[in-house]
């Protein structure tokens, strides 16, 4: 009788191994995510924690710190994923200030930042063994005593140095930095906007075909001539008002913003450091040499005397 | 060999078989997680970049909110725990007395804060 059973037994063993491998995966022992690295993050968390970058590095001026931390994510390219982003939050009406912060960390995010090692956020993160850490107590300090082990899958960021960015003027970035990066706040390379020191150099109409369209270009540069980020510019017609801000586009210059005129409205536009109302700007035609009248290109540069 | 050993041997290959599947050649992506899951080095800089940003704006409840991602703990204590990692961990080595007196600041200011009765959005999420 068992001679005749054949070998389905086997078979048969496989699948109930197979269902238990199945049944304690999924009911005993699901998967709990633990230890997870920021470039895991749900997209609007990554843009969360992005956020986070961009204001901690408004208020610490610390590119290291921030350009590790934008490691984390893993994004191609982080100048861009906070450009992008800006844009977005520009656009979804958020605040200036998470706006410019975005903004002015896009224009440093990829300036070269020798000595950065490859650790995770700041400088020594060893891992407690055991995690989650111990509870805490409110202080004082509780009194557990993690097993130190270093760090030893963590992200190298991806820094890649471009330091010089070109658009239809060349900018070139010359931040000097500490070779490794410490805990402490380091002053920033970063040109930034002082209040009320912006006067208008040159207020030019550009008949070209690189801009299409009616386009309002504003550029804003230091004293030093490094274009400066994160700068507001507010542009009034009729009853209504748009804000937006230079740096976001820092494949044009860091000084580089830019804006869609309808043709026909007259616009007033001041930098909200509170410079110089500059009136009367409006879309105007030009002749690009060939006889065909185009939308020219209104650049307005600023400069910190 | 009796047919009962043979049929385990079967159902331990079938076991080692998913597994081998499962961890090795089609292992599991992590994706689209939350901060609440991120390993504690990370959960102690999340802390301290709200921290930073704290000493700038000196807002408790934005403060609150934003460490509301990190769990369902009192945020003064998600500010303990990342102190806590610090003062074992990161202290003895780099030293950074700054990020630490940031984080003591904002542990203070979040046991003084009360949700109930601040302007804002009243805590975490």
């Amino acid at each position: 009788m068992n001679e005749r059973r054949g070998p389905w037994y086997l078979l048969t063993g496989l699948l109930i191994g197979l269902a238990l491998g199945v049944l304690y995966g999924w009911v005993v022992a699901p998967v709990s995510y633990t230890d997870t690295e920021p470039h895991t993050l749900r997209d609007d968390l990554k843009d969360e924690y992005r956020l986070l970058i961009a204001l901690a590095h408004l208020a610490n001026r610390d590119i290291p710190r921030a350009q590790t931390r934008l490691a984390l994510l893993q994004d191609d390219n982080p100048a861009d994923s906070l450009a992008a982003q800006a844009q977005r939050a520009n656009a979804a009406g958020r605040s200036p200030e998470e706006v410019r912060a975005l903004g002015q960390l896009a224009a440093v995010a990829n300036a070269p930042a020798p000595g950065i090692p490859t650790a995770v956020p700041l400088t020594v993160y060893p891992t407690p063994s055991d995690t989650p850490p111990a509870t805490a107590t409110l202080p004082p300090a509780a009194s557990a005593t993690p097993t130190r082990t270093p760090v030893g899958n963590s992200p190298t960021p991806r820094n890649t140095a471009t330091p010089a960015i070109t658009g239809t003027i060349t900018v070139t970035v010359t931040a000097t930095r500490t070779p490794t990066p410490t805990s402490t706040a380091l002053p920033s390379p970063t040109p930034t906007a002082t209040p009320g020191t912006f006067i208008l150099d040159s207020r030019i109409l550009a008949c070209s075909t690189t801009f299409t369209g009616p386009l309002l270009i504003v550029r804003t540069f230091a004293k030093n001539g490094n274009g400066v980020p994160g700068v507001e510019i507010i542009l009034n017609w009729l009853d209504q008002e748009e804000h937006f801000f230079t740096g976001l586009k820092p494949e044009f210059g860091l000084g580089f913003a830019d804006y869609q005129m309808t043709p026909g409205l007259t616009y007033t536009l001041r930098l909200a450091d509170g410079s110089q109302l500059i009136p009367d700007i409006t879309a105007e035609q030009c002749d690009p040499g060939n006889g065909i009248l185009i939308w020219g290109t209104l650049e307005l540069t600023f400069i910190q005397p | 060999m009796s047919r009962w050993i043979k049929f385990f041997l079967a159902i331990l290959i079938g076991l080692s078989a998913g597994l081998y599947y499962a961890w090795l050649v089609n292992p599991v992506q992590v994706v689209d997680t939350t901060p609440d899951t991120l390993r504690i080095d990370y959960r102690a800089d999340y802390t301290l970049m709200v921290a930073e940003i704290f000493e700038m704006e000196q807002d408790p409840a934005e403060a609150a909110r934003r460490l509301g991602r990190l769990g369902s703990e009192p945020p003064a204590q998600i500010v303990q725990q990342a102190i806590i990692y610090y003062e074992q961990a990161a202290l003895p080595v780099s030293a950074p007395q700054p990020d630490l007196a940031r984080l003591i600041q904002l542990r203070d200011a979040l046991q003084l804060w009360n949700p109930t009765t601040s302007e804002g959005t009243g805590g975490a999420p």
